[in-house]
């Protein structure tokens, strides 16, 4: 009975022992992990570092409920061990842990086994085990909890705080001076998808304007930044494709995504496409004003040059078709419909041209974006006058898109965004102001040389071309040769005043004096 | 014999002896246990402060045989252990015939055993570690239970004989006998003033004490007891890896595997006298002091030092764990 009695008690507290290890190891577990959880989260104060910390934290407390159930399973305490604790939490005097070592055999056979059985086994009876073993979690536990609690609320009170002076401050005035660019490149760009009616781009744009403005005023740390970057950034890497898409079947090359250090062909195709519309334009104009047979065969030859592919080769194929169509229409006197022929073509490469600005513009908010993430990636500290170099080696080099035009003294990060326009943050077409394009200039026939403007910072990537030839007959608004004589005169004054490069003097020069000479 | 009984003889004996001696509870459980325990000690104590009192108390308390050897310079071991003297028969024959010395008894009070020399005092090995006397080529068994309590005085230091170390190892206890408290010695005073003075009466025999003997051997001990009596010893040795810290700055030698015995041996007694039927490690450091103090031979920078062997123990005793599951949970 008594020994019945005796290793009953001893399994009670192999069980309690082994869960009171079970918490003792995992509560260590969960303790180291949380507390270096927490203890990251301060050091986030300082230096900048890209820790999950609520994931460590959650780990931590699985890690230590692992480790608990692991002991608890593979590590359970042997019978004698456990009379062994019972001997010393309850001060048995050993009692317990000899009768134990009598009852498994361990003992050399004694007239007093049994009287040794009895005593140990009255004496565990009144024992309340407990009382001196609990089986409940210990303090390290609560602790550990405690500390998880501690690092999740710390870690989201303290988002985006830093020390001053400290790493981590510097990649939050990075993140802070980021979201002025971006507030700023937002704005840009919705002004100029208005100009170039692109508009998915117009409609990124206030995402970009809205993202810089919480970098700006969000306390947002570093992997948070780059979070909420990498989404926009996704978000228009799916307008663009859409955009691509779309334009893909109008003709003109695929763009793949685009580099943040090469430069993109798309103003190049854009320049191309308005440069088409305004060609079919002005033959479409010219078309209905033809009369003699002279007059159509030349319209004919040009329909044919475009049809062709145009001097550049560059008309998009869907509008070569077009022109070819035009031009046969035309040779069976059908000018009316060669006319309707050349005003869709023109509406087509139209669409297409906003296609190709909405993409052009995409492109550079990635890259915009893009690097924005580099620097908040790198944290580097960058004074407030130092140039966006990039932007400034690609424009040097030429061919600078519109968007990666540095920013002037006035509009230094320093400087407060200007005040948003009667159409920002609308969609085109439902703004207070409507956009209106001046008339359209009627263009030259003749050879055409191409040249390229080399060292000047401007607009972008310019393309001049030189036209040899007799002008076309349109209507004017003023007097020709008033108008020639005073070009040429303002021409000769300006050109001995000004700085122009040798191979401009010549072509302004044989410009003005092709002039006078028709006139 | 049963624990109950034990308890109770136990307790009748202390309490004859308590009604002589004043004070000195711990020293006279320790001489008792020692008595069960079938081992020698070493009374160790300035003169007069009753040493030979409780020596002749206790023997008047049990019915054994009683002798007192006053151990001086002049005394040889024949002395001691007896001598073959030449006896004349009615025929007018010689012969020899062995005289029995004082050690043929059950309980010998060797008082003052360090005056004694060398030689005399290794008289006594035999007797006290084999139970027997050899002379002339005899072997005398000794009657069981025999009881050999020595006394030294530590401050006459002069023309004594300090016991060697392989006599010394041969006593179960060494106990340092205290002089009275102010209380005790007013009470002493009482009691030895009077017309009459209080004496001791028998109550056990030496079956009994014998039977006591025996029981206590049956006392089982845990493993780990053990391994703490013989961790504790182990660590008295300065070139043990377990070594205590004192040990292995002043101890030149440490304890015999005699130290480990005595503690366990006496820790069964201790256990039976406690109402326990198990050794506890609460025993073997209730009688460590005792059982390893004379063991422990210091090095010179510890005698230089004035180093008590009871310091050294003492730091052991707090240095060695007494259980592993005091690292437990």
């Amino acid at each position: 009975m008594e020994r019945e009695i005796l290793l009953q008690i001893v399994e009670q507290a192999r069980r309690r022992l082994a869960a009171r290890r079970a918490w003792w190891w995992g509560g260590r577990v969960a303790l180291a992990i949380t507390g270096a959880a927490l203890l990251l989260v301060l050091a986030r104060t300082v230096v900048p570092l890209d820790i999950p910390y609520a994931l460590i934290t959650v780990a931590g407390l699985s890690a230590g409920v692992l480790a608990a159930l692991i002991v608890r399973v593979a590590a359970r305490p042997s019978p004698l061990l456990a009379a062994q604790v019972i001997d010393y939490r309850f001060d048995c005097k050993d009692r317990v842990t000899t009768a134990v070592e009598v009852l498994t055999g361990t003992q050399r056979q004694s007239v007093l086994a049994g009287a040794v059985v009895e005593d140990a086994a009255r004496h565990a009876m009144t024992l309340d085990l407990g009382s001196r073993l609990p089986g409940r979690p210990d303090r390290t536990a609560a602790v550990a909890a405690a500390l998880a609690v501690a690092a999740v609320l710390l870690g989201h009170g303290l988002r985006g705080f830093s020390l001053p002076g400290t790493p981590a401050r510097q990649v939050t005035e990075t993140i802070q001076r980021e979201g002025r660019r971006l507030g700023r490149v937002g704005q840009t760009m919705e002004e100029r998808a208005r100009a170039d009616r692109a508009r998915i781009t117009r409609r990124v744009a206030p995402s970009v304007r809205t993202l810089g403005q919480s970098l700006q005023h969000e306390r947002l740390d570093r992997a948070e930044a780059l979070g909420r970057i990498s989404d926009l950034g996704r978000q228009i890497e799916e307008d663009r494709r859409r955009v691509q898409a779309r334009r893909m079947p109008q003709g003109g090359a695929p763009q793949q995504r685009p580099s943040p250090d090469l430069p993109s062909d798309l103003f190049q195709q854009r320049t191309a496409v308005d440069r088409t519309i305004r060609q079919i334009r002005e033959i479409a104009d010219r078309m209905a004003q033809s009369r003699s047979p002279e007059e159509r065969s030349a319209l004919m030859r040009q329909l044919a040059a475009l049809a062709g592919g145009g001097e550049e080769g560059n008309v998009p194929a869907r509008a070569r078709e077009q022109a070819a169509e035009a031009n046969q229409q035309l040779a069976a006197g059908d000018t009316a419909g060669a006319r309707r022929t050349l005003q869709q073509t023109a509406t087509d490469l139209e669409d297409l041209r906003g296609m190709l600005a909405d993409e052009e513009g995409l492109q550079q908010a990635q890259r915009d974006l893009s690097r924005s993430a580099d620097q908040i990636a790198s944290g580097r500290p960058v004074a407030s006058n130092e140039p966006d170099q990039a932007s400034q080696a690609r424009a040097q080099q030429g061919n600078a898109a519109p968007g990666d035009r540095p920013l002037s003294e006035g509009q230094g990060p320093e400087t407060a965004a200007p005040p948003p326009g009667p159409n920002q943050g609308t969609l085109p077409g439902q703004g207070a102001v409507q956009e209106k394009l001046g008339a359209r200039t009627p263009r030259l026939e003749g050879d055409k040389k191409q040249s390229r403007v080399q060292g000047v910072q401007g607009d972008g990537r310019m393309i001049t071309s030189e036209l040899l030839g007799p002008g076309r007959s349109a209507q004017v608004r003023v007097p020709a040769g008033p108008a020639v004589l005073a070009a040429r005169t303002d021409a000769d004054r300006y050109m001995s005043r000004m700085r122009i490069p040798p191979e401009y003097r010549e072509v302004v020069r044989r410009y003005f004096e092709a002039l006078a000479a028709s006139h | 014999m049963d624990a109950a009984t034990f308890r109770s003889t136990f307790a009748a004996i202390r309490r004859e002896v308590q009604r002589v001696i004043v004070g000195h509870e711990a020293l006279i459980e320790h001489v008792l246990v020692a008595l069960i325990a079938n081992g020698h000690v070493l009374l160790e104590g300035v003169p007069g402060i009753g040493k030979t009192l409780l020596v002749k108390t206790l023997s008047h308390s049990l019915d054994l045989k009683y002798s007192r050897i006053q151990f001086t310079p002049d005394l040889m071991p024949a002395d001691i252990i007896g001598t073959n003297v030449v006896l004349q028969d009615a025929d007018g024959r010689r012969y020899f015939q062995f005289q029995r010395g004082p050690i043929f008894s059950q309980i010998v009070l060797a008082d003052e055993i360090n005056r004694a020399t060398p030689k005399t005092q290794s008289a006594l090995l035999e007797a006290m570690q084999e139970r027997t006397v050899s002379v002339s080529g005899n072997a005398y068994v000794l009657e069981e239970p025999f009881l050999v309590l020595a006394t030294q005085n530590p401050i006459e230091m002069e023309g004594t004989y300090p016991l060697p170390e392989a006599q010394i190892d041969r006593f179960l206890f060494k106990l340092k006998v205290e002089s009275p408290t102010l209380p005790e010695l007013l009470e002493i005073m009482e009691r030895t003033s009077g017309p009459t003075t209080p004496a001791a009466e028998v109550v056990a025999s030496g079956t009994t004490i014998r039977e006591m003997q025996a029981f206590a051997r049956e006392v089982p001990a845990a493993d780990h007891v053990k391994l703490y009596a013989a961790r504790l010893v182990r660590a008295t040795h300065p070139s043990d890896g377990e070594a205590g810290s004192m040990a292995k700055r002043y101890v030149r030698y440490g304890s015999s595997p005699r130290g480990a015995q005595a503690l366990l041996v006496a820790g069964k007694a201790r256990a039976l006298v406690e109402g326990r039927v198990n050794v506890s490690v609460e025993d073997l450091q209730a009688l460590v002091l005792a059982a390893l103090r004379h063991r422990v031979i210091l090095n010179f920078e510890g005698e230089a030092e004035g180093i008590d062997p009871d310091e050294v123990v003492r730091s052991i005793v707090a240095e060695v764990p007494p259980t592993p599951a005091a690292s437990v949970t």
